[in-house]
């Protein structure tokens, strides 16, 4: 299903720039919230651009937005500061993932909504 | 001493590559004529999932990170590129969007063949130096497009360079600046058109030479300076072969061409082509010294700077990756199928 | 509160149904379902179906299925909980008729998936994860659960043959179900030499694309017994429904399935019962790995021995712990809005003992769990005969 400009254009300060959010615990959110668990307030917080593989799969046979990056490893990657994200992991072999590696945030562009849609772009990772 | 210039640079280069045997193999070319006469070794490709605005975006942060600012002070984006991904709608927005750039600031992108680079380069240092912004970026990136089977696709690369512009804390002053066009139709290519068109011999002496040469001799000449007074010079390097004879007809030694002369092992990134030659003279360049760089567009122009390096570059090249290395290391190979379908090169079903 | 017996079970064979549209199916399982309780009349129905609109291009389901069923103008709702929309349509019929507000229920699912692209269906699947931070990125539910089983495997030392021995038995099972999508055997060596999917994950190690139906008929005990004698009792004497973070990415420990856990305590307090007690189980197995880390928060397993007891029988039909001798939602396919109802299908016959060449001894007391998404809800139902 294509992505139209609404839908895509208010996503775009968490997935151009990382924008999360921080409870006073300490919690990260991400995407910020309209409402914290709690009741706990939260200030605007921007999650760093290295981290590392908390667990990864490699897809072979993915949605067909996809298919022409096939196959690629996608992981969760906890971020330095706190924050997790689910993010493909690029520019390696994806027999080369490894569960720790240490991963830095690229931009990228995910998906092209044919030939005549929206580019949409976003975060991945790549080895550091 | 000129208080405007270049406050951070940064460089990207994609890890992908293939080799000119590759290419030449696939069309029954001689791999060798490349390699030997234009001085074209292998090409950066760039992934799937990038185009010129990821590789600039990628630039930009390094850039930033160099200058020491955030993104939001940045009053002026401009993007150099004969590739942006879309026919309409602003390279610019998007860029500055990912860097946290906006709302308050000025974005444009150019088109000037391999001279759009330079061109918002000169323009972001323009607007600097009559203080309407406080800092401002200039990018020159490319998903460069060649023919399947033309010799523009052994040179046809990928890359980004981007500078941040400021007045004070320099690491490199802009001295002077001189540009020098004419209208000669050595290249272009027509709207909705996949693949740019060359005239062959005529792209060298009346357009590449004649500009390149104008230019360099027009600035050196309004800057009163010769040859020996620089460290390094940048051309732009359509070829291995074209920036090495310029350079020897105006007198610059090989080794001043050197530093900056990544082509045989990076290919012509159009818009980032000189950007990044003065990338990686930036990388290695000590306080003090000079850089002469020239750039050409197709169509045709040259723009010409002059820097004098400052104290402050030492303090910065480590900041962010440095532009050999990112040419020279974590290399991935392609064979030419994989190539083609990365180029989007194969006829395929919607 | 009046206790809710189960009266009547309906479904179909399952597979790729290129003749049956989405009426269809449901409308032959509701009917079967109606036959089999000998009711004529129904007061209200919930129907699951995860996307009716994606894979069939149909909502309003509601209307669509009472009018297709003859039963208008009874009341009717569609429910989604993604793959375990069958399973709240179980559970809100049972609070319908525990509540007194009616006395005939049918409470079902369907889910038409063939009619689409196979990379369509992966695309529907997905947005049972969070659509813009996890299904924007390129992950597929087979990826999810990849990722599951990687954390698992790396923290308790789970193993690929573990996890293929999971399909081996379940097909076994299934070979025996004649409404399987799939009633044959396969070998470990087959499973683990099937095709890619999501690493660590193959074909052999996923449910299948189905097309499906299922439907089950509730009604009060007390009605039950004066008027639908036909089959032994059954009844629901525990339900348990809770949910968890809707990215795996959220959630604190991604090797065990928070949801299933608390909708199992909670299944298990109502019923009065725990893991002990419980003879037989059909749980969700939408990848291999999901019945191993399900059968540990359900409490049949301690945390990372889930693995272990796979290899050692106790999950097969001959073991301490049979699960999914229905053939599961890998060999008896997983029409993901019908799933639910289905295990309660299954839960049932074996109460009944009308399990068939499957059938196991004397069964008392099944469990029945069903889960949405990557473990974002979870339904756990107690049955037992009376």
């Amino acid at each position: 299903m294509k992505i139209r400009s609404p839908r895509y254009h208010r996503e775009t300060p968490q997935r151009y720039r990382l924008e999360a959010a921080k409870t006073e615990s300490g919690k990260v959110y991400f995407p910020p919230r309209v409402y914290y668990p709690g009741g706990e307030k939260a200030q605007p917080y921007k999650m760093s651009d290295r981290g590392r593989v908390i667990t990864y799969t490699v897809i072979h046979t993915p949605a067909a937005e996809y298919s022409d990056l096939a196959p690629f490893a996608v992981g969760i990657i906890e971020l330095e500061g706190g924050g997790r994200i689910t993010a493909q992991i690029v520019d390696v072999d994806p027999s080369e993932v490894k569960t720790g590696m240490r991963v830095k945030v690229e931009f990228r562009r995910m998906r092209t909504e044919g030939d005549e849609g929206l580019l949409c772009y976003g975060y991945k990772v790549v080895p550091e | 001493m000129p208080d405007v210039g270049i406050v951070g640079y940064g460089a990207y280069i994609p890890r992908y590559r293939i080799k000119a045997e590759s290419i030449a193999a696939t069309w029954g070319a001689d791999a060798e004529n490349y390699k030997r006469g234009l001085q074209l070794r292998e090409k950066s490709v760039p992934a799937l999932d990038q185009d010129t605005i990821t590789l600039s975006v990628e630039a930009a942060k390094y850039a930033l990170k160099r200058a020491g600012i955030d993104g939001s002070r940045i009053g002026a984006a401009y993007v150099g590129s004969e590739s942006h991904p879309y026919a309409v709608k602003p390279t610019g927005t998007i860029l500055a969007e990912a860097i946290g750039a906006t709302p308050e600031c000025h974005t444009a992108d150019y088109e000037f063949a391999c001279k759009a680079g330079t061109e918002a380069m000169y323009n972001v240092y323009s607007q600097v130096k009559a203080g309407l912004i406080e800092y401002g970026l200039g990018i020159g990136g490319d998903t460069s497009q060649g023919a399947p089977g033309d010799a523009l696709e052994y040179s046809a690369s990928a890359g980004a360079a981007a500078f941040v512009f400021g007045r004070g804390n320099l690491i490199a002053s802009v001295d002077e600046t001189y540009a020098f066009m004419t209208d000669t139709p050595d290249f272009w290519r027509r709207e909705h058109e996949h693949y740019p068109q060359h005239a062959g011999r005529f792209t060298g002496e009346p357009a590449y030479f004649k500009h390149t040469l104008g230019a360099a001799n027009g600035i050196m000449k309004k800057a009163g300076m010769t040859a020996d007074d620089f460290d390094y010079v940048v051309f732009h390097q359509p070829n291995g072969k074209f920036p090495m004879a310029a350079g020897k007809r105006l007198g610059f030694p090989r080794e001043k061409i050197e530093t900056g002369w990544l082509v045989p092992w990076l290919g012509n990134t159009y818009s980032g082509a000189s950007p990044l030659g003065l990338t990686a003279v930036l990388d290695v360049a000590r306080p003090g010294e000079t850089i002469l760089m020239v750039s050409f567009g197709s169509g045709a122009g040259s723009d010409g700077f002059i820097f004098t390096v400052q104290d402050r570059i030492l303090e910065v090249q480590e900041l962010a990756p440095r532009t050999r290395p990112q040419l020279d290391e974590n290399k991935i190979y392609l064979d030419y199928g994989r190539y083609a379908k990365f180029r989007g090169k194969i006829l395929r079903n919607k | 509160m009046r206790e809710v017996a189960v009266i009547g079970v309906g479904i179909h064979k399952w597979g790729e149904l290129w003749d049956m549209s989405i009426r269809d199916m449901f409308v032959t399982a509701a009917r079967n379902a109606m036959d089999d309780a000998g009711v004529d009349h129904i007061d209200s129905m919930y129907i699951g179906c995860m996307s009716g609109g994606l894979f069939a291009a149909q909502e309003h389901l509601a209307s669509v299925m009472a009018d297709y069923l003859g039963v208008t103008p009874a009341a009717a709702a569609r429910v989604e909980t993604a793959c375990a929309s069958a399973g709240l349509a179980v559970r809100l019929g049972w609070m319908e008729v525990m509540s007194g507000l009616s006395d005939i229920v049918l409470v079902g699912g369907v889910e038409k998936m063939t009619d689409i692209t196979g990379e369509e269906a992966t695309f529907a699947l997905s947005t049972a994860a969070d659509t813009e931070y996890e299904g924007y990125n390129g992950i597929t539910f087979p990826g999810l659960y990849a990722m599951m089983a990687r954390a698992h495997m790396e923290k308790y030392g789970t193993t690929l043959e573990q996890l293929s021995q999971v399909a081996v038995k379940n097909h076994a099972n299934g070979a025996l179900n004649p409404e399987a999508q799939y009633p044959f055997p396969v070998t470990l060596e087959t499973v683990m030499n099937s095709t890619m999917v999501a690493e660590p994950l193959r074909l052999l190690h996923c449910s299948p694309i189905t097309d499906g139906a299922a439907a089950v008929i509730l009604c009060p005990l007390k009605l039950a017994r004066e008027k639908f004698k036909d089959h032994p009792l059954v009844v629901i004497t525990g339900s348990g429904h809770a949910t968890d973070t809707i990215a795996l990415h959220s959630r604190e420990d991604i090797t065990t399935i928070k949801a299933a856990r608390i909708s199992a305590e909670k299944a298990y307090k109502m019923a009065g019962v725990g893991p002990a007690d419980i003879d037989f189980a059909e749980v969700h197995d939408c990848f291999t790995i999901a019945e191993i880390m399900v059968t540990e928060a359900l409490g049949f397993f301690e945390p990372g021995k889930g693995g272990p007891a796979v290899e050692a029988g106790e999950t097969s039909r001959e073991g301490s712990k049979p699960i999914n001798t229905s053939g599961g939602l890998k060999s008896k396919g997983h029409p993901v809005g019908a799933t639910g109802a289905a295990q309660i299908i299954e839960v049932t016959r074996q109460l009944r003992g009308e399990a068939g060449k499957r059938q196991l001894d004397n069964p008392r007391r099944g469990l029945a769990q069903n889960m949405g998404g990557s473990g974002g809800s979870s339904l756990v139902h107690i049955l037992e005969v009376r």
